[in-house]
Order: C-alpha cells, then sequence, then structure tokens
C-alpha cells in the first residue's frame, strides 16, 4: 500500500539570528517607548518631576504636568530606532538609538488663544543629544533616564527571545 | 526652515518696493486729479499706469507664489535626507526603498499643500487689486497669507518626517515578525492632555486597553482635512502619538485587547 501526503508540508524555516534580533529589536523599541510614555524610567520607577516653572509653560500649552512623560512634539521617542545592525544566521547584534533630528520649538500661547501654543520658528536640540541630558541629567535638569531595558522589560525580551527559539527547536 | 524665510522676506521686499513705486503714482495721479478737476476718466495716463502697478503686482505674486513652492518641496527633500541619516540607511537597503516609496508620497502632500498655500497668495491679490483695496492692505495680507503657508508647510514637513519614521519603525516591525512567522500588535501611545485629538484620545492604549494590528490601524480614519494612513500620521498633522511594536503573545498577557 502506498501513503500519499494530502497536506503540503510547511517550509522548515532555518535558525537565522539576524531575524531574531530584528524582532526582539522592534520590542524592544516598544519597551522604551510605552514605559516611558507611562512616566517610568529603566528602574521602573516614576520619573523626578518637572520644575515648578516649567510644569507652568507645559500647563499653558496644554500638556500634562502630572506625571512626566518626556513628551513635547514626540519627536524624540518617536526617532528611537534601530541604527545599526550587523551579523549573520549564527550570531547578530542590532544597535537602537534616538534620531538626530529635531523638533520645532513652541511657545506658550497668547491670551486670545484658548488653546494649544505657537512655533517660535526656531528648531529645539537635536533629539539625540536631548535623550543624553535626559538620560544623564545636566546642571539644572535632574537626571531621568529614560532610554534602556527594564527589569521587567528585559523579562519580557527573555519571555520572547526563548518563545521564538522555542519555535525553532519544535520545527528543527 | 530659514532658506524659506530668506526667500519669503526677498519676495515680500519686492513687494513693499513695488508699493511704494505704487503710492508715489498715486499720488502722482492724485495730483493730475486734482489739477483735472476730478476728471479721473479723461486721464488715459493714470489709467494705463494704474494697469502697469497691478500688473506689476501680479507677476511679484506669481514669483511670490513660485518661491514657496519651491521652498516647500526642497523643505521635504532635506528633511527626508535627513530622516534618511537617521536610519542608517546605509546598513539596510531594502530600508531605503521603503522611505523612497513613502516619502514619495509625503512629498505630493506638501507639494499639495504649497499649492494651497499659492492659490491662498494669489486669491488675496486678485481680490485687493479688482475690488481697488489698498496695496498696503494687499501687502499685509500676503505676507499674512505667507507666514501662515509657511508654519503650514513646516509643519507638513516635520509631520512628513514623523510620518516617514513611523511607517519605516511599522515595516520593520511588520518585516521581522513575518520573516519569524509571528504576529505583532501596536500599542497606541502618548499623551491624554488638553490639546489630545478626540480621534487619538479614542485610540490610545493607556485608555483604552486597545492594541491595533496593521491592518486595523490603517482602516481607521482620523478625519476629515488629515493625512493618512493612520499608521504613519496617527491624529494628522503635528500629532505627538506613537506606535509601539508588541508581539501578540505579549499583548494577550499583558490584557490588551487586540483589534484586528
Amino acid at each position: 500500500m502506498t501513503l500519499k501526503r494530502t497536506t503540503p508540508t510547511p517550509p522548515r524555516q532555518r535558525f537565522n539570528a539576524s531575524k531574531v534580533a530584528a524582532f526582539i529589536a522592534s520590542l524592544a523599541i516598544g519597551h522604551i517607548r510605552t514605559r516611558t510614555g507611562e512616566g517610568l524610567d529603566v528602574e521602573d520607577a516614576p520619573f523626578a518631576m518637572y520644575s515648578t516653572e516649567y510644569a507652568e509653560t507645559r500647563a499653558e500649552l496644554g500638556r500634562n504636568t502630572g506625571f512626566v512623560d518626556l513628551l513635547m512634539s514626540g519627536g524624540m521617542l518617536n526617532s528611537v530606532r534601530v541604527v545599526d545592525s550587523s551579523g549573520g544566521a549564527d550570531l547578530a547584534s542590532v544597535t537602537i538609538g534616538v534620531g538626530t533630528g529635531t523638533s520645532p520649538r513652541v511657545r506658550p500661547p497668547s491670551k486670545t488663544r484658548r488653546r494649544g501654543g505657537s512655533r517660535t520658528g526656531s528648531r529645539g536640540p537635536a533629539h539625540n543629544l536631548l535623550a543624553r541630558w535626559h538620560n544623564e541629567g545636566t546642571g539644572r535638569n535632574p537626571k531621568r533616564k529614560w532610554f534602556g531595558v527594564s527589569a521587567k522589560g528585559s523579562a519580557m525580551l527573555e519571555r520572547e527571545t526563548k518563545r521564538v527559539l522555542a519555535k525553532f527547536l519544535e520545527n528543527k | 526652515m530659514p532658506q524659506g524665510s530668506e526667500q519669503g522676506d526677498a519676495a515680500i521686499e519686492r513687494l513693499r518696493e513695488i508699493v511704494d513705486a505704487a503710492e508715489a503714482e498715486i499720488s502722482k495721479q492724485m495730483a493730475r486729479l486734482a489739477s483735472s478737476k476730478g476728471k479721473l476718466e479723461s486721464s488715459k495716463e493714470a489709467i494705463d499706469n494704474n494697469r502697469a502697478v497691478a500688473s506689476q503686482v501680479r507677476r511679484a505674486i506669481e514669483r511670490l507664489a513660485s518661491a514657496t513652492r519651491a521652498v516647500g518641496l526642497a523643505g521635504a527633500k532635506a528633511a527626508t535626507k535627513a530622516e534618511a541619516s537617521r536610519l542608517g540607511l546605509t546598513l539596510d537597503p531594502e530600508a531605503q526603498t521603503i522611505i523612497d516609496t513613502v516619502v514619495e508620497d509625503r512629498l505630493k502632500e506638501i507639494s499639495a499643500v504649497w499649492g494651497d498655500a499659492a492659490d491662498e497668495v494669489s486669491r488675496a491679490a486678485r481680490v485687493a487689486i479688482t475690488t481697488s483695496g489698498s496695496l498696503e492692505t494687499l501687502v499685509l495680507d500676503v505676507q499674512s497669507k505667507l507666514r501662515g503657508s509657511q508654519a503650514q508647510a513646516q509643519s507638513a514637513v516635520d509631520s512628513m518626517a514623523m510620518a516617514a519614521g513611523r511607517q519605516v519603525a511599522v515595516i520593520q516591525a511588520e518585516d521581522a515578525a513575518s520573516e519569524l512567522g509571528e504576529d505583532v500588535a501596536y500599542v497606541y501611545g502618548g499623551p491624554a492632555d488638553r490639546i489630545t485629538r478626540p480621534f487619538c484620545r479614542e485610540h490610545l492604549t493607556s485608555l483604552t486597553k486597545q492594541v491595533y494590528t496593521l491592518a486595523a490601524l490603517d482602516a481607521l480614519d482620523a478625519g476629515a482635512g488629515q493625512p493618512g494612513p493612520v499608521s504613519a500620521y496617527m491624529g494628522g498633522f503635528n500629532c505627538r502619538h506613537n506606535l509601539s511594536p508588541i508581539s501578540l503573545v505579549e499583548a494577550k498577557r499583558a490584557g490588551y485587547t487586540v483589534i484586528r
């Protein structure tokens, strides 16, 4: 008797470290953005509060003041991305960084305008420089270390890496 | 956009020169009018001069409109180049193709924005000329339109850069997931403050506990007058929100509802 296969065999995927690294990098970027947006630093602790003066300016601009999410135009967080990748099927490395672009500066609205603010016409510092100032703190500004993976984030990335690797092992 | 501002200022300066010339001409005509006892219609020279002034202003306006169009595109291209540099595209030729495709669409939008602005400026000029409005008012009107248009174009360029960045990040996440047979969704992240648009508020993951697949995002419509797709522009021009890739497994683990 001859047995005939009736369903096609799914193509066997070969392990490729670069592909896994690219996937994990995407999740890491997602983790950094989400956690920072929740007002938490790389220790999963709330960021240092804004100064009273800056909080007032933010309030006039219609921005959050109650908790710190490092977000004014959204440009810095949006510019987090893969800036370098190397390696191949067996070993791969991916570097995540902050873009070098800038965002427009804004000033509080005039008393006749009810919301938002207006652009000053000048640009703010490069996003990667701003990121560094936040991360390391400056003379005037406290350290708000946002760029990095927290313990919770690290655990999530580890779970995901193991899960993806397990799929390869199952299919081997 | 300093280059744009310089060109705009030069164009305005040229208009001011024309206004000065026109005012001098009008003064001469008024003097003639006085000497001809109010019979302006008899002064063919004065009428011809009026026509010449109107023609000069029309030409200046055309140059102004043409300059603003050029600045808009140049600004867009510069933003694109900066965006490409940020992405380290030499490392990933596929991303270059993605950027080219994405940005080409955005360029069309920028061009459209400047086209509208140019039309506005021309319309202001036509109205002022045909209704015998004062030339000073015309200049102020044009200046006001130009300022508005520059801000509009700057906003469009900034939004385009943000959109291109979001789209590349989304495409990279989709590609990486697809290569591994994985599925990803996106956290709709960012602030919920006084100036957050209703559209963004309705979709913010922090408020809704919902995450979205790419298809679900692009099936959304941010509203009339806002550019799309939502996976690139989110709530529209100047949107401050961002998309964070998350695996479907982790999304469910975190208790999010996945909108497909």
